[in-house]
Formats: C-alpha cells, structure tokens, sequence
C-alpha cells in the first residue's frame, strides 16, 4: 500500500516508542489543519488522520491521542467540513471520552446529523443518554434525526419519551416516534404502540401500518406463530389494501405450522383474485409429502392463467412428481399453458420428458411450441436424455427426424455417430444431409476414413455440398496441418469414377497441403472434362495461400478465358488471406496477377487487394494504371489508401505520384486526403 | 408497437432461446393473458421511473422494449432531467400523459402505479426502494442496492414486509455469455474451481475544488437524501463524480465489482451466505492533487469457508474488465466489454450454441422482473441475493480502510472487529431513514 509522504513522517515516531510524539504540538497541528478544512484546501491532513486511523489499530495508547484530537476538532469554530470529517471517524473510533464533544453537536440543529453519524453505532449506552438529554432543547428536523438514532441504536430507555413524542405537533418528529418504537420492539414499546394506534390519529396511519407489521415480524422471530398470525392477519381484511393483503397473506404462509398448505389450498379454492398467485407461489416451498402430486391434481381447477403460475411453482419444486405434472400439461389445448409446460421442463425434465417433448418438436405445423420443444430438448441434462432423444430420432418419419438430428447436434451427443452414419444414406435428402452435418460437427478423425469413403461413393449432388463439408470439418480436426489431406488422396487416387473424384478435388480444396495441390494441379489436364472443371473450381477455392504462384503459373497457362479468370480471381483471394509469406514474393505474385488480368474487372480486383492490404512497393505496381482511362479512378483511390497506410515506405514515389492522383480523383474527399498527404510527407 | 408472436420458428430462433433458458426461472407471456401479441392497456404494468438521469436513459429502451409495461410517470430533483425525461416519454408513446414528480413520495403515492424503476445516484437506492416498497410498488433497482451492509439487510427485510417483487440491476444474470460460464463452471468442465478472479478498472480521482452555490434548478437538498448534509461541491457531485467519494459511492470495487461479486455468489450458488475472510491492498489517490476518497488501485481477497477465493482487482482501463472462473482443470472468463468467452480447454467453447446479447441489453432482466410481479415469486436477482454480492464489496472497501484484514460470520452478518461492525452503519439524514 502506498501512503502519502505525510503519513510516512508520522509512522516512524509510531513505530518508536511514539506515545510521548503524539503527545506533541504535530498532532495538535494535523488537529488545527482538519479544523480549519474546507472543500478545495489541503486534505494531506484528513488523510493523515485516515492513516493513523489504519495505524493504530492495536495501539489503544496510541489511539487515545488520536481520538482527543479528533473530539477537540469538534469544539470552537472549527469549519463544519471538518467536523463533519472528525465524526466521521469518531463513528469508527469514538469512545465514551468523546461524549462530550458530540453531546454538544448535538446542542446545535446544523450539527444534530454529523452528531448523529457518530453516534449512530456508537457501542456505550451513555451515547443513548446523550442522545436522550438532546431532545429536550431540539425540535423539528433535528428532533427527528435523534429519534430516528435513537430507534436506530434500539435504546429501550427512550420508549417513554418516544411515546409522548409521537404526539408531536410536527408529523415527522410524531411518525419518526413511532417508527423508533417500532424498531425498539421490545414489549414496553409494543404496548405503546397499540395504545398509540388505539387514539386513531389519521396523520400516523402508515406509520402504525409499518410498526405493526414490523412488529409481527418480530414476534414471529420469536416462534409465538399464534400471536404472529393474529398480528397479520389484520392485513388480511378486505378493507386493507392489496399490497398488504398480499404481504400479510404471504407472512402467515411463512408462520403457518404446516407451511401454509391449508390456506395455500383455500385461496386455489377461493375467489380472492389477489391472493391466489401469492398462494400458487407459496406450492413451490412446500416441505411435505405428496405435495407436487396435491397441487398437480389442482391444475386442472385453475383457469390458464393461474395454470401457467403453478406450472412455475412446480418447476420450481422439481421433484418427480412436479416433473410429472408439467410433462401432463405440454399437450394442454392453450397454448400459453402448454409453453409454459415445456418451457419448464428445459430446466426440470430428464429422458422421461423426451417422448412428450419431442411429439411437441416434431409436428408437421412448425410453430412456436415446436421451436420451444425443440429448445428444451437440448437443454435436457445428462446422457440419458440424449439417448432417449436419439430413439426418439430413430423413430420418427423424415422431417420431424431433421429436426431431431439438429437437437443431437447441438447437444454435441457423439454416440449419435453410428445413427447419422447411416441416415447419411437415406432417400430423404434433408434427412441424409443433416446427417452429414452432424458428422460434420461430432466426428473424431478416426471416423474419417469412413467419410470419406461415403463421399467418394455419393452420387447425390443434392447433399454433395454437407457430405463434402463434413469430411472437410473431421479433417481438420487432424493436428498436423500437413496430414489433413492424406485420407482424401488415399480415396482421391483409388478410384477413377468423375464424380467421385470431383467430390474429392472439392474437399481437398479445402485441407489443401502440397501433395493436394499437386493433384488438383495436374486434375486441370485430365482427360475428363468435368475433373479438369472441377478441379479449377478447386484451385480457384484453394484455401492456403502459399500454393500462389503454381496457380498463377497454371492460370497463365489455362486452355480458356473461364478458366484463366477463375483462377487468377482465386489467386488475387489468397493473396489478401493473412499468412507469413515474404512480401516480396507476394509483391511479385500481385505483379504477375495484373499481367495475367486481360480484363478490367480482374485489374480492378487487384487494385482493391493492394489498397486493403499494401505491401512496401505496391505504389509501383499501381502508378501506371493512372494512365489507364478504363482503371486510373480505382488506382487513384488506392494510391491515397496505400500512401495513407504506410507514409514512410515508398516517399519519394509517394510524392511524385500524389498529385496526379489528387487530380484524377473525382471525389473531393479523397482530394482533400491526397492533398493532406502530400503535405505531410513533404 | 408490440412483437407478435410468429407462427414458424427458424433454428436460428431456436436456439437463442435454448441459450437464453439455460437457468432462467419461469417466463409467464403476456400471451398468458389472453392476448395473443398486443397487450391491453388493463393488463399493462405501470412503471414509473425515480431517477431520470443518465443511467435512466441508458436502461429505459429494455424497458419500453417491453410490450406490457406502460410508462406513467418519471421524478427527479433536476428540473432539466425531468423535463427531457418526459419529452423521452412522450415522443415514445405519441401523447402528453407522462406526469412529473420532483418529489418521488408523490410519484409513489399515485395507485396507478405498479412498480418503479429506481435509476438514482447509489446514496439514494435503498432509502428510495424501501419507501416504494412501503407503498406497494414492486421494483427494479440499480446496482449498487446499498451504500453500507446494514441498510441491504434493511431492504431485505423491507422487501420480505411487504412482500415485494424487487429485482436488483445486477443484469449479467440474464445474460448469455455470464450463464454459459456458469454452466460450465457447475458441470465441472474446468475442474474443481478454486479461484474467481475478477477485474474493474483504475479508480478514477477527482482534482480539488471548492463549494460553489447550486445550480437553478437543482434541488441539492433532495439530490442529497438521506447523507448528511456537505456543502455543493461541483467536483464532488457532478458527472459520476460521486462515485469516488465514501458518502455516496464507493468507487468501482461496488460500481462494477459487485455485478462479479454477483456473478461469483451465484455462479457458487451461495445466495443466502458469503466468504469468511477478506483481506488486501491498495493505493490510495495523492491527497495534494486530489480530493476523492476511494482507492485508485486495489488488489483485495475474499475465502469462502470451504477455501474457494475471490480476488478482487482494481487495475487497468476499463475496457479490461473481466471475470475468469479458475479450476484445477482449466478456466473460463468473460470480457465484459466485448462479451468475449474464452475458455481452456478451448473444447469448452463448443458447447456454447449462440452468442446471445451482450449485458447492455437488460431485456431479459427486465421481462423476469414483469413475469414475477405476475407470478409473485422471486426474481433471479432478489434482495437476499443482491445483499450478499454487495456485502462482499461493502466488505472488501471495509477493509481496507481499516488497513487490516477481516473475519465475516455470513450468518450473524458481524466481522471480528468492533470498528468494521460500526461501519456497517450510517446514520440517514432526518427526515429519510431505512
């Protein structure tokens, strides 16, 4: 911890044999300095005294001193912010020594509060005496603030003087009597408090409102539930109103000997409107037995409304017997019933909620409550619940089958895998791709094989994208980059079939490695038509940029325009991917990109890539294009892009070719840049 | 105009809500009325709203979000804040009907009112939540609930009186990315867990400056509640800037540490109890240059009895904000500014099915408030459970400025030390008391 230099100066002393220093002149001095303090003048000394307050915890020799200089800040004219700052810490400190002083803030109405603050957890009985003495010569506000002390602190001594207070002419110092009473609580001032309501004095209504359930409260702490239960239900009375009603209903359910389950069971019976959530509320805490199988045996009573309530009163209690209650209302004709039913059981339910659940999911109509089923199906805990889901899945015709599959999915229930491996193959093509994204997401690597051999031997080009896809997840699931591709080209190189090859050169796109782009490469000659397409589609898709330069040699050399421009498209993408190639090399590969583009949608396809991501040297790549009437707006703006991320590389040329982009540019936003550029590096 | 309810669920849909459900209690519709998507003005809840300042303004679209609240009324002891507060209300609902309070005691006493929105300075939540309660209004107050540990458990005890329907600010409870960590954390997916670490940023300090007179149109009065009296200090009172001031705030260890208290007490499921041991370190601001009081930087502790340890750090920018849950087999975290989960092991992170919304959405805070002001059964953040995640801050801030280190009884509510048991307690200004 870090202390002030102040502070420092004043724990060496401390730590010496120190009584005898704080003796001296300099605490009578930090004293003088709190005294004089106001808001914007020094505070080294407040802090000063916060730190010798830390200091001198064990020290009560130590602490004596500290606490006289503290009670002498009080006297006198010392400024009221240092008053204020002395009470403050005489709240934490104060003794009995410093009575006194704080008997004589309390003689003054614009002290009574900062008095007060100190006194208010002050541990001597003679601060009550203090506190007592002050009322006599204190009226208004200030008078209220000591009888709300007073009441604080439970000062069993002043009920007396409470009681005539409450007669007060000033209605806060007569409701702050009551209050005080009320919190006092002991049976003098128990008395005194129904004698008091007993005189009727409309202006202390809500006062008596808020002592006597205050009082309830304590003489239900004490166990007397008869007395307890007298004293609230006062509140009960159809006069009184709702918010009492409800909160006196709900207190004699807490003291009631069975929990309130008799009265819970008269108000479920009952007409009171008001009462009735509150009652269905209390089912949830409930202790006996049975009891979710009686108040399930309710519902049936309720209107839709309270149904939804004791539907979350259920859930709430969670046993088997409330499981089973809710899991009976998911096939409730209202709706807003039934989703409570199945909301709940999200949370509650287990495999023996699957079947009632899934019927909801599965519905031909999709619909709120079959997006609700299929949210809480997920949400089920533990393995039996997915096993009961997977025969659920097993079970059900194709379309509610899909919607089943996704909730395996999404509880990332792997012994799924043996089911979706053979619903890959199903005559329902949604139902064989959700299968294959399943695979996707829940296989491990050692399933691969089998994939992919499901790939090579897929002639559904419906769902060749998920099967595809799924080999494309599990293999990358492979740790070693550089193995990814393996499985692929094993099944890639067995077999001759098109399709089957297409499918692969699709995959390896995507794992990619040097032995795939050697396939794919040399698939771009295949005798096969649709192989040398499919494998520029791959090329042109190739996910790992240092395979660059072999496809632009391969785009430079390309039998047609479609090709060509598939694959320079392909390159320019990879070229803006993050990696760790030389940027030399990638300068040299987006020079040979603009050499092969014919076209200017490709040329400006390059332009965009250097702009977005410039390497040092791009402006030279660039710079003619200005030239180029069809190009030279795109090459003006990425020359102000480029110059604009990277000021220092290329100056020179940066200055010489600004200016003729700031003139070609049509936008005078950009102008304004390429102008405020220029000056920068000049 | 209110949502209605679609007829076809998309999965995108669905599992958002399969995410926002993970531990979320009862959602009773206002469908369940009867009314399938546009809610009646008879079955609307009433709100008025007790604080209309910044902080109002940020929360309020959670609340008009939702299509079965009805803001009434708004009340603030600024004249400027209470005039743009209604022009808020009006524009939002296209008619002049909002009705203005600088005195709240007359918002509360209106009957049409259900509930209130307490959106306040701290100084002023739990005086302002237990005259609501008095009143019948159930309630939606800001964090922090309390200033010191015994007026929390005087608006627990409140709240139990009345039987009030109170739900304490401390959102993250109904937010995904905070409830996927706990689930995490509860199916023992990082081990058995052993620390909470928990970061809020640098306490800001605030230079000197002088009493000044008040501001026309401020009710300086009324602004300072039930603290003592201290004169108008510009530099103390004025944007947030009472927050670093011991009064009324306690600086950011309670401003945003107590919604990871929060987290952590919930997440341990320890609602009704707390740690047992607290202890720590700090700096505190240069009293030449600066006139604020809480720590510029902290590092504090807390140990629960069965060892589980909280630290508590005050360090970094505010943007670095954080929680991570620690566990002898990995760990998770959640960056509050970016709603960011990270995880070790990262596998961890394939369970969770969708983002959600961040915290500064208070959508779903709020809709279980409104479901259990028709339910009438707790909220998820109810006065027991917001007590005990602030006490612990209340706590830690005790701590240090005792300069020692504390030993808490969670069931007697009492430290080991007389001085910290008497700052448990402030004296409220007169005429307000808890």
């Amino acid at each position: 911890m870090k202390i002030h230099t102040f502070g420092i100066l004043w724990m060496l002393p401390l730590m010496a044999t120190a009584q005898s220093a704080l003796a001296q002149p300099d605490l009578a001095k930090i004293a003088a300095d709190v005294a004089r303090y106001e808001s914007g003048g020094d505070m080294e000394p407040l802090r000063a005294i916060d730190d010798l307050v830390r200091a001198t915890r064990d020290m009560p020799d130590l602490r004596k001193p500290l606490e006289s200089a503290l009670a002498s800040v009080l006297k006198g004219d010392s400024t009221f912010e240092g008053k204020r700052f002395a009470c403050q810490n005489l709240g934490i400190i104060g003794s009995e020594e410093s009575l006194p002083a704080l008997a004589g803030l309390l003689a003054r109405d614009e002290t009574v509060g900062i008095a007060c603050l100190a006194l208010g957890s002050y541990p001597s009985a003679k601060a009550n005496s203090a506190l007592r003495d002050a009322l006599a010569t204190r009226k208004g506000t200030a008078r209220a603030q000591i009888i709300n002390t007073l009441g604080d602190r439970r000062d069993a001594s002043s009920v007396e003087l409470l009681a005539g207070l409450s007669h007060d002419a000033d209605p806060a110092v007569a409701e702050a009597a009551v209050a005080a009473l009320a919190k006092i609580g002991d049976a003098p001032a128990r008395a005194a408090i129904a004698s008091l309501r007993r005189e009727n004095a409309p202006a202390l209504a809500s006062a008596f409102t808020e002592a006597s359930l205050r009082i309830a409260d304590q003489i239900a702490a004490t166990g007397d539930r008869a007395a307890a239960a007298t004293a609230y239900e006062e509140f009960c009375q159809p006069s009184q109103p709702t918010h009492l009603r409800r909160a006196a209903f709900a207190a004699l359910l807490r003291t009631d000997a069975d929990g309130g389950e008799k009265r819970i069971l008269a108000a479920i019976h009952g007409q009171d409107a008001t009462l009735k959530p509150i009652a269905i509320a209390g089912v949830a805490s409930l202790k006996s037995g049975g009891t979710s199988e009686k108040f399930a045996a309710e519902i049936v009573n309720l209107d839709p409304v309270m149904q939804v309530l004791m539907i979350g009163a259920m859930a709430a209690r969670g046993d088997d017997g409330a499981r089973r209650a809710i899991t009976s209302e998911v096939q409730n004709a209202n709706q807003s019933v039934a989703m409570a039913a199945i909301r709940a059981l999200g949370a509650l339910g287990d495999a023996t909620s699957v079947p009632a659940l899934a019927k909801v999911a599965t519905r031909r109509e999709e619909s709120e409550l079959t997006g609700a089923a299929l949210a809480s199906l997920q949400q089920l805990k533990g393995t039996a619940a997915s096993e009961a889901i997977l025969a659920a899945a097993k079970e059900a015709p194709p379309e509610a089958r899909v919607r089943l599959m996704g909730v395996l999915l999404a509880r990332q229930t792997t012994q799924a895998v043996p089911f979706l491996i053979e619903q890959a193959s199903h005559e329902d093509a949604k139902v064989a791709a959700a299968a294959f994204r399943g695979l996707g997401k829940l296989s491990e690597p050692k399933q691969l094989p089998a994939l992919v051999e499901m790939l090579a031997n897929l002639r559904r080009p419906e769902i060749e994208k998920d099967a595809c896809g799924a080999v494309v997840q599990v293999a990358r699931r492979i740790a070693d980059p550089a193995r990814r591709s393996d499985e692929i080209l094993v099944a890639y190189r067995k077999t001759d079939a098109a399709t089957a090859r297409c499918a692969m050169l699709g995959a390896l796109a995507e794992t990619a490695g040097p032995q795939a782009l050697d396939a794919a490469l040399a698939a771009t000659e295949d005798r096969d038509q649709k192989i040398r397409d499919a494998a520029t589609r791959a090329l042109a898709n190739w996910s790992d940029p240092s395979a660059t330069p072999r496809i632009l040699a391969k785009a430079d050399s390309a039998p047609d325009t479609t090709s060509r421009i598939l694959l320079l498209r392909g390159c320019i993408r990879l070229l803006g991917l993050p990696g760790d190639r030389p940027k030399n090399e990638m300068l040299a590969d987006y020079a040979t990109a603009l050499r092969l583009a014919t076209r200017p949608e490709e040329k400006r396809m390059v332009i965009a890539a250097l702009a977005a991501t410039p390497l040092p040297g791009s402006l030279g790549i660039v710079a003619p294009l200005l030239d180029d009437a069809a190009l030279q707006a795109d090459a003006a703006h990425a020359i102000v892009r480029i110059v604009k991320a990277n000021p220092a590389a290329d100056r020179e040329q940066a200055k010489a070719i600004l200016p003729k982009a700031a003139a070609i540019a049509k936008d005078p936003a950009q102008q304004r840049e390429a102008s405020e550029l220029l000056k920068k590096l000049k | 105009m209110p949502p209605s309810p679609a007829n076809r669920i998309s999965r995108r849909r669905f599992l958002q809500r399969a995410a926002a459900t993970i531990v979320a209690p009862m959602i009773v519709p206002a469908s369940t009325l009867g009314l399938n998507g546009a809610t009646a003005p008879s079955n609307r809840i009433a709100f008025g709203c007790i604080g209309v300042g910044n902080r109002a303004r940020h929360v309020m679209p959670s609340f008009l979000a939702q299509p079965d609240i009805v803001f009434t009324a708004v009340s603030d002891c600024r004249e400027d804040r209470l005039k743009s507060a209604k022009e808020l209300m009006d524009a939002h609902y296209g008619n002049k009907d909002c009705r203005t309070y600088p005195d709240f005691r007359d918002l509360l006493a209106q009957k049409d009112i259900d509930a209130v929105f307490i959106a306040t300075g701290d100084r002023w939540h739990t005086t302002a939540s237990i005259h609501a309660a008095r009143a019948g209004k159930d309630i939606y107050s800001e964090k922090p609930i309390s200033l010191y540990i015994g007026e929390g458990r005087a608006l627990v005890e409140t709240c139990r009186r009345y039987g009030t329907i109170y739900q304490g600010g401390t959102q993250r409870r109904s937010t995904a990315s905070y409830r996927f960590a706990l689930e995490m954390v509860r199916q023992g997916r990082i081990g058995r867990l052993h620390t909470v670490e928990m970061q809020v940023w640098t306490g800001p300090t605030i230079p000197h400056d002088k009493p000044a007179p008040v501001p026309a149109g401020w009710d300086y009065d009324t602004w300072l509640g039930p603290v003592q009296w201290r004169p108008f200090v510009p530099g103390r009172v004025s944007g947030g800037n009472w927050n670093y001031f011991w009064d009324t705030g306690e600086g950011p260890i309670i401003g945003m540490g107590c919604h990871y208290t929060d987290q952590m007490q919930w997440t341990l499921e320890r609602d009704h109890t707390g740690p047992t041991e607290f202890d720590g370190k700090c700096e505190w601001p240069d009293p030449v240059k600066f006139m604020s009081e809480t720590p510029v930087a902290a590092e504090v502790r807390c140990r629960y009895a069965d060892g589980i340890t909280g630290v508590m750090y005050s360090r970094g920018t505010f943007k670095e904000r954080y929680i991570r849950y620690i566990g002898d087999e990995g760990w998770i975290q959640v960056d509050d500014e970016t709603n960011a989960v990270t995880a070790e092991p990262k596998s961890i992170l394939g369970l969770r099915a969708t983002a959600g919304v961040s915290w500064d959405n208070a959508g779903d805070h709020v809709r279980n408030l409104l479901d259990s002001i028709r339910s009438r059964r707790p909220t998820i953040c109810h006065p027991e459970a917001a007590h005990r995640a602030q006490t612990i801050c209340q706590a830690m801030n005790i701590g240090l400025r005792l300069g020692r280190k504390l030993r808490w009884d969670p069931v007697a509510e009492r430290f080991d030390c007389d001085e910290a048991n008497r700052m448990m307690w402030r004296e409220a200004r007169a005429p307000w008391r808890v």
